[in-house]
């Protein structure tokens, strides 16, 4: 059951093609940002050691991945994360508006919407093993764990270690590799 | 290439280097094909970790789409300088692999051709070798799922640069290990190759220069090689005594050879020639020569007789291996026969073929010629009716020839080792002993005389003239044997009796001959001219009583003169062919009454005994006298036996008889059982006027009769007799044919006149002038002539042609029979009349029948033949009428 694997595979693959794309000819079907965004989101939770392999949830719990605020990403997450599972257990969407509902997900993305209540949000969340994601200006800078950046019409992502490490979260360096930049200050 | 031409060394060294070479270079490439095999798996388990590794650490950069990161990773793979190029396909959006690497390391090499950019195989294979290079493609795995695949190629440096290296080391391993195997040759070859070549160096100087004293050097081994030199050492001394031995067979053969005057020859079977040794040539009377020649030059030296022989000899030796023992003749060139003898023996190969005939040739013309006299010899010996036979010292027969075997009936094996003493009788060889041989051992030389044998079966005694004579060694003189030889002469003696006999009676016939002859002439005169003076004269003439006396008178006078003659065998008698038994069974009536009841008699007549040419009255005299001698010697009664029977004289049984040939024969026998003779009255028993009789008993002409009977009738008599055992008197007619002409009787009428002209010839005056009366006065001419050659005289001049010619016999000069040639000369088919006055077996003399008119005869008698003669002249003379 890779479907949809696969076609989070194609869009990854063609957001990769599109320097080359933009250079041999059309493509095919290009992914949005926000696709693609949503196609991270799925994996970064693959990423964090204790969702990956150890503390491995049963397969009655989901591993939620909850959207705050105002969700950009849409329908694009929902087939993203469709008959995917992480360490075995299967991913579920969840949408929610107050940061305590945030305590049971693993990964929440922050929405623009909730710009100004940034700080309150992350302190609400305290030391939970939440992994935050925004594409919040300066998100990392500011505490978050996982930034979104566009860079040159691509992707990609700055990390703020100390951030998952003050919640106990390790990510897995292969994240942290493809990160553009990684804070370990706090 | 052929190896055997290689020496031992060569062959040892290389077989050292190849086998050395050969191990190392299939330990080393096992070895190095072991490495390979290892450093492949090696490189593809490295390969397949750096594959895996590299996807594992790209994995995150898939995941993300970060192929900067990913290349990042990549191109940490430099540190590998093996590999040619990884890239990274993640899977297109048609789910397919795309064409394009998500990321990509190429290698860059310096200075070489830049490396492209490979699409990845298609294949399920994970790996592949290439030509240079080391494909695999390995799947991303990112926790439990595929996410792309790792599509890495390595060269294979590292492969070569092994092989180079393991090549290298190798070459070195050869290069250092082949030149110690080459050295360890050259070592061990002092002990393995030399001695082989110091013998094969012996070997060949031997066979080279037939130098059979050298030796090979013993090796200080005892392996097989040193087996192999001693055992050729002892084959060169075997072969040295051998060669001793054979030079002085030689030597001798050729001593001897040269002694004996034989040659040795040898033919050469395939290609047909034939050699020969000096010795050969000189027995051909060829000079000596060098040139072998071809085998059919030989055989053309051959005479032509021998040839076809001695090839077959030849061949058959050559072919089926029979001896070859063959004589023959040769000519030489100076024309000169001679005769060789040769021998000889086949020689063979492996396979049975025949290749040489090869045997010797001596000269056996003496021998040949010594034989060829010899043989004469013996032949003469053996063939000779006369006994020749050698008696040893001892008494006993050491030789006897075939006629001697037979004379005594000695069969020739048993005749060696009889004493010579057994032939004779008793009686006679006492008196032989004492006289013959102490005459020839006082060395008087041989002994000649009549002597008595004995043959051995039938115990009768044979006479012969014999010749004893001592063999004397020719050198010492000494005695070695005595030789005998005999001739019988019983046979002749009994001839000599009976000739004497038939000369004693023969003279006496003459005497009686002659007599009757010219009597029968007179009484021709006297009865003739009786007749006629009786036929001219009147019954009542005085002058005829006194006349008929006359003419009665003269018959009975011709009477007497026939029986006179009998004896005499001059009788006048008809002959004719008359069947034996026809004359036995016509005497038998009168036979019985002769011998009256006492005497049994007993007739033993062969059916068909045969006809003879007699008179008949005249064996019915023989048969009558012999029959009544018969009586006569069985005073008491007895029994008598007549037999006739056919027979056939062969040479031998003629022999013992009186000139008698050999033929066919009609034997008449009368036996008696009466009282016998001695041998004494045996002897006379024909001699006329002999008689046993008491005087006047008996004429004593009887038996006369028979024999002059049997004499004239070509006959023979023969009588056996022993005192007290009876006798048989048989007596042999020559057997003839039925046919011959005979002639009637006296005519009964007189018959008819004739005015032909006869010839008269006869040397009587009288006669003859009777007789030219009574032809004359019978109507014919005549013509007179009183002996041959007038009459043949009158035969030129006679004016006329003559028709008879009537002649005497006996007339001087020229006599009757010479005289009808003559004449026939000139009268072909005219008849003759011959006149006889004795019967001088004329119609022997003559092979066709002739015409004879026996005196005196009757004027009647005579005219009638003339008559009938001329008339069948005349009949034979008219030309037939055809129809």
């Amino acid at each position: 059951m890779t479907s949809g694997r696969t076609l989070r595979f194609r869009a990854a693959f063609a957001a990769a093609c599109l320097l080359a794309a933009s250079v041999a000819g059309a493509q095919d079907v290009r992914p949005t940002e926000y696709q693609l965004k949503a196609a991270y989101l799925t994996e970064f939770g693959r990423f964090v050691e204790q969702w990956s392999s150890r503390a491995r949830p049963s397969p009655d719990d989901s591993f939620d991945i909850c959207v705050l605020g105002q969700d950009p990403m849409g329908s694009a997450l929902d087939a993203a994360v469709r008959n995917e599972k992480i360490g075995g257990a299967p991913l579920a969407t969840k949408r929610i508006s107050r940061p305590q509902d945030a305590l049971g997900c693993r990964v929440l993305f922050i929405g623009s919407s909730e710009d100004g209540q940034l700080s309150a949000i992350l302190a609400a969340l305290g030391t939970a093993p939440v992994l935050t994601v925004a594409d919040l200006p300066d998100f990392v800078k500011r505490g978050g764990m996982i930034q979104f950046v566009l860079d040159e019409n691509r992707v990609r992502f700055e990390i703020n270690l100390a951030a998952s490490q003050h919640a106990g979260l390790t990510l897995s360096s292969e994240l942290l590799k493809l990160a553009r930049v990684v804070r370990r200050t706090p | 290439m052929d190896i055997g031409r290689y020496s031992i060394r060569k062959k040892l060294t290389w077989m050292n280097l190849l086998v050395s070479g050969a191990t190392l270079l299939i330990a080393s490439s096992a070895f190095v094909a072991y490495e390979l095999a290892s450093l492949r798996l090696a490189m593809v388990r490295n390969l397949s970790v750096q594959a895996q590794i590299t996807g594992a650490n790209c994995a995150s950069a898939i995941l993300f789409g970060d192929p900067d990161s990913a290349r990042n990773t990549l191109s940490s793979l430099s540190a590998a300088p093996n590999i040619i190029s990884v890239a990274i396909y993640t899977p297109a959006q048609n789910g397919e692999r795309s064409a394009r690497p998500f990321a990509a390391y190429i290698r860059s090499s310096a200075g070489a051709s830049p490396v492209v950019l490979q699409p990845p195989p298609t294949q399920t294979e994970t790996y592949r070798f290439t030509n240079n290079s080391l494909e695999m493609v390995r799947p991303v795995v990112f926790q439990g799922s595929r996410i792309g695949v790792v599509y890495i190629r390595s060269d294979l440096k590292e492969i070569y640069d092994m092989l180079q290296r393991y090549a290298g080391i190798v070459a070195i391993i050869l290069l250092i290990s082949l030149p110690a195997a080459l050295l360890f040759s050259a070592i061990f070859q002092r002990a393995t190759a030399q001695p082989i070549m110091q013998l094969a160096g012996v070997a060949r100087m031997v066979s080279r220069e037939k130098k059979y004293t050298v030796r090979a050097p013993a090796s200080g081994s005892q392996d097989e090689i040193a087996l192999l030199v001693g055992a050729f050492n002892e084959m060169l001394d075997q072969i040295q005594e051998r060669d001793a031995a054979l030079q002085q067979a030689h030597e001798r053969l050729n001593l001897a050879l040269k002694s004996s005057g034989v040659g040795t020859w040898s033919w050469a079977v395939a290609e047909d020639t034939v050699v020969w040794d000096d010795f050969m040539y000189p027995l051909f009377g060829l000079a000596r020569n060098a040139t072998p020649l071809r085998y059919q030059d030989f055989l053309d030296l051959i005479h032509p007789k021998d040839r076809e022989r001695v090839r077959q000899a030849g061949l058959d030796a050559a072919r089926l291996d029979l001896p070859y023992d063959v004589e023959f003749r040769v000519f030489w060139p100076d024309g000169t026969l001679h005769s060789l003898s040769a021998r000889g023996k086949v020689f063979h190969d492996h396979d049975r073929r025949p290749v040489r005939l090869t045997g010797v040739c001596w000269d056996i013309s003496e021998r040949k010629r010594a034989e060829e006299e010899r043989q004469k010899f013996v032949s003469l010996v053996e063939q000779t009716d006369d006994f020749v036979g050698m008696i040893g010292l001892d008494g006993r027969i050491m030789f006897l020839n075939r006629a001697g075997c037979r004379l005594v009936g000695l069969e020739a094996r048993k005749a060696v080792g009889t004493p010579f003493a057994d032939l004779h009788p008793e009686d006679a060889w006492s008196g032989l002993s004492d006289e013959v041989l102490p005459a020839i051992l006082r060395g008087d030389g041989n002994w000649v005389g009549e002597a008595k044998l004995r043959h051995l079966t039938t115990r009768q005694p044979i006479d012969v003239l014999m010749n004893i004579f001592p063999v004397n060694d020719p050198e010492s003189g000494q005695l070695l044997c005595f030789a005998a030889i005999m001739r019988d002469v019983t046979g002749r003696k009994r001839l000599e009796e009976q000739l004497l006999q038939a000369q004693k009676l023969d003279s006496i016939g003459q005497l009686a001959g002659g007599v009757a002859h010219d009597f029968n002439n007179l009484l021709t005169i006297i009865s003739g001219y009786s007749e006629l003076i009786l036929g001219r004269c009147s019954p009542d003439d005085p002058v005829c009583e006194p006349v008929e006396q006359i003419s009665r008178a003269a018959a009975r006078a011709a009477a007497l003169t026939r029986q006179l003659l009998a004896f005499g065998s001059r009788q006048a008698s008809e002959q004719k062919d008359v069947a034996l038994n026809d004359v036995v069974g016509n005497v038998e009536k009168m036979l019985r009454r002769l011998i009256g009841a006492d005497v049994d008699l007993v007739l033993s007549l062969e059916e068909d005994a045969g006809t003879i040419r007699a008179d008949p009255g005249q064996m019915e005299q023989v048969i009558v006298n012999l029959v009544i001698n018969a009586r006569d010697a069985m005073p008491g009664g007895g029994r008598l036996l007549i037999e006739t029977s056919g027979l056939y004289l062969d040479e031998e049984s003629a022999q013992g008889r009186l000139a008698v040939p050999p033929g066919r024969y009609v034997m008449l026998a009368v036996s008696d059982s009466g009282i016998g003779m001695t041998s004494e009255v045996k002897s006379r028993i024909f001699e006329p006027f002999f008689t046993t009789k008491e005087r006047g008993k008996g004429t004593g002409l009887g038996l006369s009769t028979v024999y002059g009977i049997v004499q004239q009738s070509r006959g023979s008599i023969t009588v056996q007799s022993e005192p007290g055992q009876g006798t048989t008197f048989r007596i042999l007619f020559p057997a003839v044919q039925p046919g011959s002409r005979e002639f009637a009787g006296a005519p009964v009428e007189m018959p008819a006149a004739g005015s032909e002209t006869i010839l008269l010839t006869e040397d009587e005056a009288g006669v003859r002038g009777y007789v030219r009366y009574i032809l004359e006065r019978h109507g014919y001419r005549v013509a007179e002539a009183s002996n041959g050659i007038e009459a043949m005289d009158v035969v030129r001049s006679y004016p006329g042609p003559i028709h008879l010619l009537l002649t005497d016999v006996v007339m001087p000069e020229v006599g009757g029979v010479e005289l009808a040639a003559q004449f026939a000369a000139v009268y072909p088919g005219v008849p003759v009349l011959y006149m006889s006055g004795y019967n001088d077996r004329l119609w022997m003399q003559s092979d066709t029948p002739v015409d004879i008119i026996q005196k005196p005869f009757a004027s009647g008698a005579l005219l009638a033949q003339i008559r009938e003669l001329l008339d069948a002249r005349r009949e034979a003379l008219q030309p037939r009428i055809k129809t």
